[in-house]
């Protein structure tokens, strides 16, 4: 993973307000609502997918949220640019929460 | 990376560094309950299984008749009472039942007398539950805090080139190299378990943090989350109250029984639903420790005492779930992993402290003067050395507070945080070398005289202890004595350096 340019060419001492420290607190702020939202979509729809009883599905997916949402926020600090940062958390959000909203919860118990 | 390693580590580092050194104490929290409850007798031989379940379903049926679940305890491996717990069933509003518990002596059957204390459970509790704050306040602190450490460490092995060196390098004396050596050797050598207890600790209150993957499924609120934990894991197969009254049948067989399958001493504890009912159920669990928390199970009829077919074989998410949990309690850990396990946290522990000294190594050169880095200076001095010695100002309240005060346990924990609190000022009052230096040989002060303070206070000292081979207890002492030496040491080869670069920095 390659850092962005522009986290590179911060200074110490910089100050806060400056363009640099927006385009950091951007991506903070992208990172952990954004990866939130993927996290808890992709497990929504894991748990509504997997052929399990409900509640080991339930489970399956928060097992598997937290390194989702790890990953979504490296992808925040990591993506070259912000327009391919939110593209990368939103589409794939929207599309779990699609598809979970289309297929349902599983009915087995 | 590199600057989210940075920053994630710091933002958080005191309240993550108070969590390790916290959960590290709780690898010892019974040894530490014991050493904190000194009026009581050293430890002795437990009385038999059998004997000991009976004790405890007299002192149940005296306590909560028509319960709806009776626990007794075993005393075992670590757990050296006879505990009770009991739960009544719900009221006609539907609201769970009253509970209550009860802690007795497993040589005698009597209630534990002892000072109030919250002992070594509360020091556990607190590396999630924190203080002063409501219990979901600080689970989800607590997350916060561990997601910034798991992004810290995911970034930490990213930005990291010679991972196999750095299990070998450590250059001494070399300041801000020193430094980075260390944190890294630290983070290095136990990077299997940094990651395990960060990733496991979020999985304990992942229904919380991921509340909304419960309610998609369950529907929101307490209520739902309910029903998917009983689906989850109620698999005893309770039937309900049956309502007819029937007397439940002699425990001893049963216990006898579970005792030749499990082998001597290994039944860690019994379950009787609905007693006094026709549908009563006993279930008897026990077996050898293991890292997936996995108990071999016997379900008895509670009336007749005949064996019932053995329970559903669990998942492998349930399996995975219960292995994540049980390799970050560490409760299957024999004497020698345990002390690793109190090893390797200790590490985490000294990680986060080097990484949290690294940041200001590195840039007192640079902004040295700057408010935002005299801060971290001042919150580094008051918390990585501040915070040891108000742990031990928990154990000295311990024996100094008098064993009739009103609310003395309370005032224990208090004593931790006013010592802390202390510690914190006393940092941004006095110059950051002085104040490392001063804060240093207090912490070895405060942790190398607990054992004389032990001696002075109580009959429980290494003088008793030792010749009786009570280890829990001289263990105990001869930890905090091995603290005291390494703040000692600390302190001792800080002055040395100090002394070094003053002479190499005045002209001769």
């Amino acid at each position: 993973m390659r850092p962005a340019r522009p986290m590179k060419a911060m200074k110490e001492g910089e100050a806060v307000l400056s363009p640099v420290y927006f385009y950091l607190a951007s991506r903070l702020a992208a990172g952990i609502a954004g990866g939130y939202a993927l996290a808890a979509a992709f497990s929504v729809w894991l748990s509504f997918v997997l052929p399990m009883p409900r509640a080991d599905a339930v489970l399956t997916g928060l097992l598997a949220s937290f390194a989702i949402y790890a990953a979504a926020i490296l992808w925040a600090f990591a993506a070259r640019s912000l327009w391919r940062m939110w593209f990368g958390l939103l589409v794939p959000a929207a599309a779990c929460a699609a598809f979970a909203w289309l297929t349902g919860p599983i009915t087995t118990p | 990376m590199g600057w989210l390693h940075t920053w994630a580590g710091l933002v958080v580092g005191w309240v993550l560094f108070f969590m390790f050194l916290t959960g590290t104490a709780g690898y010892f929290d019974v040894e530490i309950d014991r050493w904190m409850q000194p009026e009581r007798s050293l430890p002795q031989a437990a009385m038999p299984a059998e004997r000991a379940a009976a004790v405890g379903l007299k002192r149940l049926a005296a306590a909560a008749p028509g319960a709806e679940r009776w626990f007794i305890g075993l005393p075992g491996y670590r757990s050296p009472d006879l505990r009770l717990f009991w739960r009544m069933p719900p009221g006609p509003d539907g609201k769970r039942g009253a509970t209550g518990r009860a802690q007795l002596d497993a040589a005698t059957g009597e209630p534990l007398q002892h000072r109030d204390t919250g002992g070594g459970q509360l020091l556990y509790r607190m590396h999630y539950d924190f203080h002063y704050m409501p219990h979901k306040v600080a689970n989800w602190i607590a997350g916060v805090c561990t997601m910034f450490m798991l992004i810290a460490i995911v970034t930490g092995i990213v930005i990291h080139k010679r991972i196999f060196a750095d299990f070998f390098t450590f250059r001494s004396h070399k300041g801000q190299r020193s430094w980075l050596d260390a944190h890294n050797v630290l983070s290095v050598l136990a990077l299997p378990y940094h990651l395990m207890i960060t990733y496991s600790g979020l999985i304990f209150f992942a229904y919380l943090y991921m509340a909304p993957v419960v309610a998609a499924t369950y529907g929101a609120g307490e209520e739902n989350r309910r029903v998917y934990f009983d689906e989850l894991s109620g698999r005893d197969d309770i039937p309900e109250r049956a309502g007819p009254p029937a007397a439940l049948a002699p425990l001893g067989p049963l216990v006898k029984d579970a005792e030749r399958r499990m082998g001597a001493g290994g039944v860690h504890y019994l379950n009787i639903y609905n007693p006094g009912d026709a549908n009563a159920r006993v279930v008897i669990a026990g077996g050898e420790l293991v890292p997936s928390r996995k108990r071999t199970k016997l379900r008895f009829d509670g009336t007749t005492g005949t064996l019932l077919r053995a329970s559903n074989p669990h998942s492998a998410s349930y399996v995975t779930w219960q292995t994540l949990l049980g390799l970050h309690e560490g409760l299957f850990a024999g004497p020698a992993l345990r002390w690793l396990y109190f090893l390797t946290a200790l590490m985490g522990t000294a990680m986060i402290g080097a990484g949290l000294v690294l940041w200001t190594a590195k840039r007192r050169a640079k902004t040295g003067g700057t408010v935002g880095f005299r801060l971290v200076e001042k919150l580094n001095i008051g918390t990585v050395a501040g915070l040891p010695i108000a742990v031990a100002a928990f154990f000295w309240a311990n024996r100094l507070i008098p064993v009739g005060l009103e609310g003395r346990a309370a005032w224990e924990a208090h004593a931790m945080f006013i010592v802390w609190a202390s510690m914190l000022l006393h940092a941004f009052f006095r110059p950051a070398s002085r104040a490392w230096g001063e804060q240093l040989w207090l912490a070895a002060g405060a942790f190398g005289l607990l054992p004389l303070l032990n001696a002075l206070t109580t009959d429980k000292h290494l003088g008793v202890t030792l010749p009786a081979r009570a280890w829990e207890l001289a263990g105990f002492d001869l930890t905090m004595f091995g603290f005291g030496a390494a703040f000692a040491w600390v302190a001792l080869s800080r002055m040395r350096k100090n002394r070094r670069s003053a002479k190499q920095t005045v002209p001769a």
